[in-house]
């Protein structure tokens, strides 16, 4: 069975750009499009991945993550971000995060993380 | 409060190693060469400002900053690019604001890790916006409001199409003092270049300069160029004007890349006082032709020969007497100028040699955006002010001081 | 149609010339670049500045040095930036090409720039041509070629040959 990826993104564009990228050989379950939807579709499908941007409306990705990762320590996320900063890559695993891969990424990027992810 | 000279300098250098990062953001994402042509902190009015941007169109994707650093930055380019932008994309065409809105948030985001990472805080970045905006509009929230706002822009230039894009950040201004005379100040400390140049003069303070003094400067060019135009006029007995846009603050190594290599005709000056240094005026050759012929009675045989460089050599005296004399008296000090060396050749390499003197000593120079207006004629022009650093400094200090 | 100080004119492209497929490398003023892929390495507007190409072409490695001033003893700043010396871009481009496969012996250098631009400044690039001969004859590199001197801007390119092709500011073009 295909591994089952919830895509968390604000961005349409970057969306389709990591559904492009999965879709084939995952199974994309769903788009959120800020922390809120990301969380409360983590609950709905209960993927067997998450690709989590940071920066986005409501509630920002780290924050969903550690909520993700409160109700579900069993959760696999990978940060999908534009934000390179230290800081913020130690707060990402501080969350729970499994990886962190920043933008502009391309598809082996990609693959590699999850690979080493899940 | 004073500010460290050398301190605005490492925060000039996190800006070009951030405006690093975004070009290599960018450049993986539309697949095109983007090299980062020009990195500097300006000091402006917002009226400046507006006149500077007057008539452009342009795109911009903003974020704002919270955390470590707050205020405002935003990508910009230009209106009619945006096509040739979204075609560069995957799937761009379909997507417009949202693939846009992206690509500054990339950049944007490449842009910040820099600062982040040398601060070692977290900055956070609220969701892009997307804008379109006319003129002024396209900067920073606040850019307008101040009388003298520092303003950190990077020019990203893509080698082979026609796709070039800036960065502006507006820090806001009380936290940003705390930073420059906080973590940046103690990175100027000893053991960094700049503190050993100090160090070996034996000046333990190091050329710092009062923060308001900095806006001051600012203002002297303002003075500066109308002093310049009444020269003009009194000369030529045409109708002058001499719009200065702003003043930039930026490393004495990107000098001669902001001069381009497009041929210029200038002159170049000494000044002798305090401060002293150079100065360059320098025209691209179509202004230099243009604006000596307004100033010639006949027209010249040939567009830059001698009655042309004749000219440009008296419009040269008048420009930078009108320059100085409005800096020594603001500075209560005295400076004098040499005779005009005219100059025509590669826009950056007429100026290396002032640069390769200057930056024995230190690490930055100003230039100064100005445009001539004259009977109906417009020459742009930039001059290059290239004081020493250190006297600079000591003129501004004591101005502040009661 | 920069957003930049509006001031300024386009920034000639250097996309004339016939840069595909290695590619091309711009070297900025005390920068220096190693190029290993058979990529062109570029550096415009030298005036008292001094360009050195260095190539192995047994190895295929070759560098291009831009260098503002004489020597690393001129500078009351400790050097954060060798390439900004000739004296110290020049050991430091030998040892990054060493560090490339180039081998000491096999490498030949060709230098441009060096010109005499303003009587105001001292004669900054007479003297920064004299270093790098000092400094190349210093480290057994021998000198092919050189267009040095004069009072006119040029602007290079190495390519990966070791060929310098050099055009000043009058459009005047060579390649030593």
């Amino acid at each position: 069975m295909a591994t089952r990826v919830l895509i968390a993104d604000d961005s349409e564009f970057m969306r389709n750009l990591l559904r492009e990228i999965l879709e084939g050989e995952f199974e994309v379950v769903g788009e959120a499009e800020n922390g809120v939807e990301a969380v409360n579709m983590y609950e709905e499908h209960g993927p067997d991945l998450v690709m989590m941007d940071i920066v986005m409306p409501i509630r920002d990705g780290i924050e969903a993550t550690t909520e993700i990762m409160e109700d579900n320590p069993e959760a696999t996320v990978i940060m999908c971000t534009s934000v390179g900063q230290e800081e913020k890559m130690k707060a990402a695993i501080k969350a729970g995060a499994e990886g962190y891969i920043t933008k502009p990424f391309q598809k082996p990027n990609v693959l590699d993380a999850i690979g080493s992810a899940v | 409060m004073r500010v460290d000279v050398r301190a605005l300098g490492a925060c000039n250098r996190l800006s070009e190693r951030g405006a690093k990062q975004a070009a290599d953001a960018l450049s993986e994402l539309t697949g095109t060469d983007l090299a980062v042509e020009v990195t500097g902190a300006s000091v402006a009015s917002g009226e400046d400002l507006a006149e500077a941007f007057a008539g452009r169109e342009s795109i911009g994707v903003s974020v704002g900053l919270r955390g470590g650093l707050e205020g405002e930055a935003v990508l910009a380019f230009d209106a009619d690019n945006v096509d040739a932008l979204l075609s560069l994309l995957p799937g761009g065409q379909s997507m417009g604001h949202s693939a846009v809105s992206e690509v500054g948030n990339i950049a944007l985001g490449g842009f910040l890790d820099g600062w982040a990472n040398y601060l070692g805080t977290a900055i956070d970045m609220t969701p892009p916006r997307y804008f379109e905006a006319d003129g002024a509009a396209v900067l920073p929230d606040g850019a307008l409001a101040g009388d003298g706002v520092f303003l950190f822009e990077s020019r990203l230039d893509a080698t082979t199409t026609d796709l070039d894009f800036s960065i502006y950040m507006l820090p806001d201004s009380g936290q940003f003092r705390d930073l420059i005379v906080g973590k940046t100040a103690a990175a100027a400390a000893p053991g960094t270049e700049a503190a050993a140049a100090g160090g070996s003069d034996g000046d333990v303070g190091g050329p710092a300069v009062p923060y308001e003094s900095l806006s001051t400067f600012a203002s002297l060019a303002k003075r500066g160029s109308a002093n310049a135009a009444d020269n003009i006029a009194m000369m030529t007995g045409l109708e002058t004007t001499v719009d200065v846009s702003r003043l930039r603050f930026v490393p004495l190594a990107d000098v001669p890349a902001e001069v381009g290599v497009e041929p210029h005709a200038g002159t170049v000056f000494e000044l002798q006082g305090k401060p002293s240094g150079y100065l360059a005026i320098l025209f691209e050759e179509s202004s230099a032709a243009t604006i000596a012929e307004a100033m010639l009675p006949m027209e010249p045989d040939e567009p830059l020969g001698d009655m042309a460089e004749n000219a440009l050599c008296e419009l040269g005296n008048v420009m930078t007497s009108g320059f100085i004399d409005g800096w020594a008296n603001v500075l209560g000090t005295s400076i004098a100028h040499s005779p005009p060396e005219f100059v025509h050749d590669i826009g950056s390499a007429t100026i290396s040699p002032l640069v390769a003197k200057l930056s024995q000593r230190q690490d930055y120079g100003f230039v100064i955006d100005a445009a001539i207006r004259t009977e109906g004629v417009e020459a742009r022009c930039d001059v290059y002010a290239l004081p020493d650093e250190r006297e600079l400094a000591d003129a501004l200090a004591q101005l502040s001081e009661p | 149609m920069s957003h930049s100080s509006p001031s300024r004119g386009r920034r000639a492209s250097e996309s004339d010339e016939t840069g595909v497929d290695p590619g091309r490398i711009r070297v900025g003023v005390g920068e220096l670049a190693v190029a290993t892929d058979g990529e062109t390495l570029t550096t415009s507007g030298l005036g008292s500045c001094v360009a050195v190409g260095l190539v192995d072409r047994d190895a295929e490695v070759h560098g291009l040095l831009h260098a503002m001033l004489p020597s690393e003893d001129d500078a009351r700043s400790a050097a954060a930036r060798p390439a900004k010396y000739v004296d110290a871009g020049i050991a430091t481009l030998i040892e990054r090409l060493r560090r490339s496969g180039a081998s000491g012996d096999r490498l030949e250098a060709r230098i441009a720039g060096g010109a005499e631009m303003l009587d105001l400044t001292d004669a900054v690039g007479p003297r920064n041509v004299e270093r790098a001969e000092e400094s190349l004859a210093a480290a057994g590199v021998p000198i092919v070629a050189s267009d040095v001197g004069d009072g006119v801007g040029r602007t290079v390119q190495l390519r990966a040959d070791g060929g310098l092709v050099v055009r000043a500011a009058d459009g005047f073009e060579r390649t030593l």
